[in-house]
């Protein structure tokens, strides 16, 4: 099955990026399992364990940035599509290449469904 | 003219042009001070689209070029010099008083909303100015001058409202500081919701609780929710806002049903932004779905003095709402400007009383027999009462007599947090 990851430190949004997923998942009726991290330490262990077709990476977390997770992803899963969640996306335009696209924060629900979807080419 | 010097869809004149048009004037003589240039950017126009729908920044913008059309003299000349960047050129004396108090008047514009089809917008801006002198020459270093003015403090306020140097103030910067943090105080928990309990006189405890919003900036400390409310509500923030209010409700049905206390009302503000918000239903059915918020007992309280005048529209909207199980509560009854006919058209549940209907009952007879006429009123028309506002024992007396009666007030809890609310309501349990 399909398996994609979701850092987030804050437990209310990766519980509300977790309902949005499933929501979309049962509409479109497609099998996708949902790993989460709360931080880079955990996020990169799970990336050294896993294959990912996709993650949406929180670029402000307690022990690091986004990009760090992003950085060792791109390096182990090249094929891995990876998406920044951000409030202020332009702080990271020097950073582009690490992500295929960038999420705006606070999440709203249409946005947050069209990206996913196109994240994971559907 | 050119095709290409003229913008398609707002017919204005382009970029290019523009700088011709300002060539040509700096030939007249005497110039020197009298012309300037305002340049206006737009803040994220397209996310409207993704609210409300394909095109909707197209239809702003049109919208916006008539406006501005109305309040430049015909001396002056309005050109759309990006995707959302327009520039005014001046051409005047007293100008810097003139080109301040135009950008004043174009901020004022921003200030009232848009109406598209049957959704309201805010939109906001940020306006450099330039004025011809012998430091700023030629055409180019006028409009790049004011382009680069409006980069500057754009960069301040982050998408948001801004100001030339010349309009900047500290309450604006206050605010457009505000403007900017509002995400993130969303996102991080930075503004939390506190509990004002509604106590039956007949049940003799608290029936339900109104959520209200509070924000504890760490700049700033207690920032008034008249503020950031409207502040959320120019910036696109309203929306993140609610779904987090709502997504805190589910948690709270959750917390009073596993500690026992069923049959418990939660009430929270919807403002009118996110009522008209295409998604704003599809948003409700999934948080309903995903939360467990289904069957339970939530009221949406809306501001009896934001009531569209599309009575219409209004209702469909607040029925779909009604079948999906929610309360509709009207929030500062009396208070309005609306023609009472919505009380028939609209599906109510709740009138909440405004407490300057209550403050004094006890000493003004006229003041008692009016509220007495509302509630009885209500009555007739099959809506419970909610009073709020009460704060003296003499007041809570005179309201005893009638039967069925909810109050909101100091009286009974002020607005509290989550923990010390539960205790009050384990008390009367």
């Amino acid at each position: 099955m399909k398996k994609i990851l979701l850092v987030d430190d804050i437990d209310f949004n990766l519980e509300f990026e977790i309902k949005l997923i499933k929501n979309i998942i049962e509409e479109k009726k497609i099998e996708i399992e949902i790993d989460t991290a709360n931080n880079v330490t955990n996020a990169i262990e799970l990336i050294n364990s896993n294959s990912y077709v996709a993650m949406i990476v929180d670029m402000h977390l307690p022990d690091g940035s986004g990009i760090d997770i992003a950085k060792v992803a791109r390096e182990k899963q090249p094929a891995t599509r990876i998406a920044a969640l951000t409030i202020y996306p332009s702080q990271y335009e020097d950073q582009k290449e690490y992500f295929d696209m960038f999420l705006k924060k606070p999440i709203m629900l249409d946005s947050y469904k069209d990206n996913f979807l196109k994240l994971l080419n559907i | 003219m050119h095709l290409h010097n003229i913008d398609p869809l707002t017919k204005l004149i382009s970029r290019n042009y523009l700088l011709d048009i300002i060539k040509t004037k700096l030939e007249h003589p005497n110039v020197m001070n009298k012309l300037s240039l305002l340049y206006i950017e737009f803040d994220d126009l397209d996310r409207f689209n993704d609210l409300f729908g394909y095109d909707i920044d197209d239809q702003l913008l049109l919208q916006l070029t008539k406006k501005f059309q109305n309040i430049v003299d015909a001396e002056s000349v309005v050109a759309r010099v990006g995707n959302y960047q327009f520039a005014i050129l001046l051409y005047i004396d007293n100008i810097k008083e003139k080109s301040h108090e135009l950008a004043e008047n174009i901020i004022g514009l921003l200030r009232e909303p848009f109406c598209i089809g049957e959704n309201m917008f805010y939109v906001t801006a940020s306006i450099g100015i330039s004025v011809l002198s012998s430091d700023i020459s030629d055409a180019y270093k006028l409009l790049k001058t004011a382009e680069n003015t409006m980069r500057k403090i754009q960069k301040n306020g982050h998408n948001n409202i801004a100001f030339t140097k010349l309009l900047t103030d500290e309450s604006l910067k206050k605010e457009i500081e505000l403007m900017k943090d509002l995400p993130s105080a969303i996102d991080s928990g930075e503004i939390y919701f506190v509990y004002q309990g509604q106590y039956s006189h007949d049940k003799k405890k608290f029936v339900g609780a109104e959520m209200l919003t509070r924000w504890n900036h760490p700049k700033y400390g207690y920032i008034s929710p008249f503020i950031f409310i409207s502040l959320a509500e120019k910036s696109g923030m309203i929306g993140p806002l609610t779904i987090k209010l709502l997504i805190e409700a589910s948690k709270m049905f959750e917390r009073l049903e596993a500690d026992g206390i069923k049959d418990f009302s939660l009430s929270v503000n919807i403002s009118p932004v996110v009522l008209m918000e295409k998604s704003f239903y599809d948003t409700v059915v999934f948080l309903l779905d995903s939360y467990g918020l289904k069957g339970k007992n939530l009221t949406f309280e809306i501001m009896e003095d934001t009531i569209s005048n599309n009575l219409d529209s209004f209702a469909k909207l607040l029925n779909k709402i009604k079948d999906l199980g929610i309360n509709i509560a009207i929030d500062d009854y009396g208070t309005g400007h609306t023609s009472l006919s919505y009380l028939i058209n609209l599906p109510i549940d709740y009138i909440k009383i405004d407490r300057s209907f209550v403050t004094g009952i006890d000493k003004e007879t006229k003041k008692f027999l009016l509220l007495k006429t509302i509630i009885e009123m209500a009555s007739t028309l099959d809506m419970k009462v909610i009073v709020e506002g009460v704060e003296e024992y003499s007041e809570d007396d005179l309201i005893k007599m009638f039967k069925d009666m909810t109050i909101q007030g100091y009286l009974y809890c002020k607005p509290i947090e989550e923990d010390e609310f539960m205790k009050k309501v384990y008390l009367d349990e």
